[in-house]
């Protein structure tokens, strides 16, 4: 790939390098050496389009020598007409020509910008070949009097046209059409041969077209048409020429058209020095098609196309010279592009990067499910700790300000003030004998009962809806755990619904771990709605103006004790399915000492479920106590 | 989800300036428009990056009531930033900052980075504290100011996320010792847990070992 690419690099760039070589090489056929030098003037000017100033004057020096240049080409003849003109034809008299010199001298399409127009005229000239020398003689004479016209009415498409007969069209045929004209004009100024002239005359061109610089060089070197002075006079006259000028050529034509445009540009000097003999037929014969008032219209399009392709080609060439600068042969920019052997290629990076990617997802997977099971994060999750933290805060600023008080005491009210605080611990400590009571403790009547009745002693508004959601949720789990493990069992001797429900369990052991997870998420949870609500309780004992401490803690006593049941209920529920799923599958499928393992860690889990909140019980004992001695 | 650093925040500010709804806007991207009186305290977790590190801003969005001064003072203790909110809309919010300007400063680590939010500007009409006033008591403070609204979440992200950007500076410049958790910064969690163990908490659990 990169060295393609390289190579095509390499190809572009040699490419511009062997523009003027092609164009000699074409001109080589039917043009002097001189036409070499016009090549090379033309593609420095357009590469160089910076210094336009520059560019015109050294391609006004190239042209120079153009001048007796034609005249061998063409036997000598065309250009002995035009000399010894006045200075005031001189602007027009270039088109004139132009006219000429693309009849005569072909290497004007040296340059690819004006392949189009020039190719017509080089095409005239081949067909024509001996022919030309009158035609020639003609446009000499009719030279002046056009030049003399179009400075007049600035009809530039006249002059194009003219041009374009001139170039093109039997020499019988610009007599007859022109006749009446060119009688007339002849009249008005004498036609004088000097080379001398043709040199003021060009110099003029060159000065008044100077403006636009290599195009217009170009223009004149290919000498299309003398309809580029006004159409490039200004934009608008050029925007309306192309409006109507485009409209009516067709679009084969145009197509045609650009192609040959393109043809040249390839850096392949064979290429288009193949494509010349069968590009001028075509360009002949389609020409010979076009009718007189098409004439115009195809030269306009010319223009067009040769102008626009003039831009981009100058836009590409000053592109690959600043490409260039600083680094010939673009040797760096290629070094760049290709590869260095000891980097890595970008498949391997990708790959490694996949397989990089791959690892890490696996890790976070594993990672995820253990997390799942894990109770300490989930804790965290459901924010429990957070709240025991605050509750903890809490609890220390009261702790503080009790000792406050105590430090201030001193005698009687100090002793009595230390037996209130002791009276306030004894009363909140936990009862642990919970072992007369057999009665289901855990169910969620029993435990919102409880609840009730602990929020009514402690006279706090703190909802414990939360709490009895919680538990309802992870009850109404187990209530399905427990339908669909029925329906197992009942259907053991339905054989077709068993191997449905086989297809269903294809891993044993993640049926267990899914019961393990949900039950120390609902551990977790629970806990959490636990820690939250004596938070809340916590803070707002300390907002409550008046207090029954014993009452309080009484009610602490008996909310403690419900939450912890219920932990250990929800654990002994979690456990019993999980042993009753381990029965229910063959004892190949399963490991019981995984089984009793996960059966271990519910309980595990279960207390210290029970840990944190006989711990956020203690934590309330300051704010009971600093409630009980204010 | 492991990360590199927690941050504590504290909100505070009177109450109905819009603590709750910015951290609702913060952390769940939503407004409310009634929102319950907090209770206290309330929490908010969302995890941000910074200088490409994944930190974790762990918010306590305080009650603004009068009644429940005495208790939120006891959470400024470990704020490694303070959100204090004033309403534009309310002269009365902005006057009562001093307050809890003093309260901040008196109840939590000196280094503590505070920003000053005037919320509500999309309520522009019915301004009643210009905003170079609060650019101002900001500038005389050395607080951050910025103007936000829970509303249309406008800066509200910013908010948080520059108040941990000046955080993690003085982190950089060793102003904060990260290990000393009362400056509200916790080192994140080393490793995930990985399957290989289920630990279990150190407190009341006697057993040791664990499943699977």
């Amino acid at each position: 790939m990169a060295n393609s690419e390289s190579e095509d690099f390499e190809s572009a760039d040699e490419g511009i390098v062997s523009k003027s070589q092609e164009g000699s090489s074409q001109l080589s056929t039917s043009a002097a050496s001189s036409a070499s030098l016009i090549g090379h003037a033309d593609s420095e000017t357009a590469s160089t389009a910076s210094s336009k100033k520059e560019t015109l004057d050294q391609s006004h020096g190239d042209f120079v020598p153009l001048a007796p240049v034609n005249p061998e080409s063409l036997g000598a003849k065309p250009k002995m007409p035009l000399t010894g003109r006045g200075k005031s034809y001189s602007k027009h008299r270039s088109n004139i020509n132009n006219a000429d010199t693309s009849d005569s001298v072909v290497p004007s399409s040296n340059d690819p910008i004006n392949q189009a127009p020039s190719r017509k005229g080089r095409s005239g000239s081949n067909k024509l070949g001996v022919k030309i020398s009158p035609s020639a003689v003609v446009k000499s004479e009719l030279g002046p009097p056009d030049s003399n016209k179009c400075k007049g009415n600035t009809d530039s498409p006249w002059s194009n046209n003219l041009s374009n007969l001139n170039a093109n069209e039997e020499n019988q045929d610009v007599h007859d059409s022109f006749q009446p004209l060119l009688d007339k004009l002849a009249s008005l100024d004498c036609v004088e041969a000097s080379d001398e002239v043709i040199d003021t005359t060009t110099d003029k061109a060159v000065s008044n077209w100077g403006s636009w610089g290599s195009w217009g060089m170009n223009t004149i070197l290919s000498g299309a048409s003398s309809v580029s002075s006004h159409v490039t006079q200004s934009l608008s006259t050029m925007s309306s020429v192309i409006e109507s000028g485009l409209g009516a050529v067709e679009p084969e034509e145009m197509a045609k058209l650009s192609v040959e445009e393109a043809k040249p540009r390839p850096p392949k000097p064979i290429d288009t020095a193949q494509g010349n003999p069968a590009f001028s037929d075509q360009a002949s014969s389609s020409f010979n098609v076009m009718g007189n008032v098409l004439k115009f219209v195809e030269s306009t399009g010319e223009m067009i196309v040769s102008s626009g392709l003039n831009t981009l080609e100058t836009i590409g060439k000053k592109t690959m010279d600043v490409l260039q600068e600083g680094d010939p042969g673009l040797k760096r920019k290629r070094a760049l592009f290709s590869r260095e052997p000891d980097k890595p290629t970008l498949s391997q990076i990708l790959k490694e990067a996949r397989n990089r990617g791959e690892l890490e997802d696996r890790e976070r997977a594993q990672a995820k499910k253990a997390t799942r099971a894990h109770f300490e994060t989930l804790f965290d999750d459901y924010k429990g700790m957070i709240h025991l933290e605050a509750l903890e805060m809490l609890s220390n600023t009261c702790q503080l300000k009790l000792e406050a008080k105590l430090v201030a005491l001193s005698g009687t009210p100090l002793v009595e003030f230390q037996r209130k605080l002791i009276q306030i611990k004894e009363k909140c400590d936990i009862p642990d004998d919970d072992e007369d009571e057999e009665e289901d403790r855990g169910t969620i009547d029993i435990l919102e009962r409880d609840l009730t009745a602990a929020m009514r002693g402690l006279l706090v508004p703190v909802s414990h809806t939360k709490l009895i959601r919680v538990s309802e949720d992870t009850d109404t789990w187990l209530a399905t755990m427990r339908c669909i493990q029925d329906e197992d069992s009942q259907n053991d001797n339905d054989e077709w619904v068993d191997e449905e429900e086989v297809s269903e369990e294809t891993d044993p052991q993640n049926a267990l771990r899914e019961i393990h997870q949900q039950a120390i998420r609902a551990l977790a949870r629970f806990t959490a709605a636990v820690a939250e609500h004596f938070h809340k309780t916590a803070e707002l004992l300390l907002l409550k103006e008046e207090h029954d401490s014993l009452l309080e803690c009484q009610s602490v006593v008996m909310m403690t004790s419900a939450l912890c049941s219920r932990v250990s209920s929800v654990a002994a529920r979690f456990s019993e399915l999980l042993s009753a799923s381990a029965n229910m599958l063959d004892s190949t499928q399963v490991d019981h000492n995984d089984v009793n393992l996960l059966i271990t860690n519910v309980f595990l889990e279960a207390s210290n479920s029970s840990s944190y909140i006989q711990d956020a019980s203690l934590l309330l004992i300051p704010v009971l106590q600093l409630g009980a001695v204010q | 989800m492991s990360y590199a650093y927690l941050f504590k925040y504290i909100i505070i500010g009177d109450t109905g300036v819009g603590k709750s709804c910015l951290l609702l806007q913060f952390t769940d991207k939503r407004f409310q428009p009634v929102h319950d009186l907090t209770i206290g305290v309330e929490f908010g977790a969302r995890m941000i990056t910074i200088d490409g590190k994944q930190i974790k801003l762990q918010i306590w969005d305080t009650a603004g009531q009068e009644a429940f001064r005495s208790i939120t003072r006891s959470y400024y203790r470990g704020a490694a930033g303070a959100l204090l909110v004033y309403d534009i809309t309310r002269r009365e919010t902005f006057n009562h900052l001093t307050t809890w300007l003093e309260d901040a400063r008196q109840h939590s680590n000196s280094n503590m980075v505070i920003m000053l939010i005037g919320n509500k500007s999309d309520l522009e009409t019915r301004r009643e504290v210009k905003k170079e006033e609060g650019e101002a008591f900001a500038h005389e403070h050395g607080l951050i100011f910025m103007e936000t609204s829970a509303k249309t979440a406008a800066n509200v992200e910013e908010a948080f996320i520059n108040t941990a950007k000046e955080i993690y500076e003085k982190i950089q410049e060793g102003v904060f010792d990260i290990n000393n958790e009362a400056n509200g910064i916790k080192i994140g969690p080393q490793h995930s847990p990985t399957n290989a163990s289920l630990p279990s908490s150190g407190q009341g659990a006697g057993q040791g070992g664990g499943c699977c």
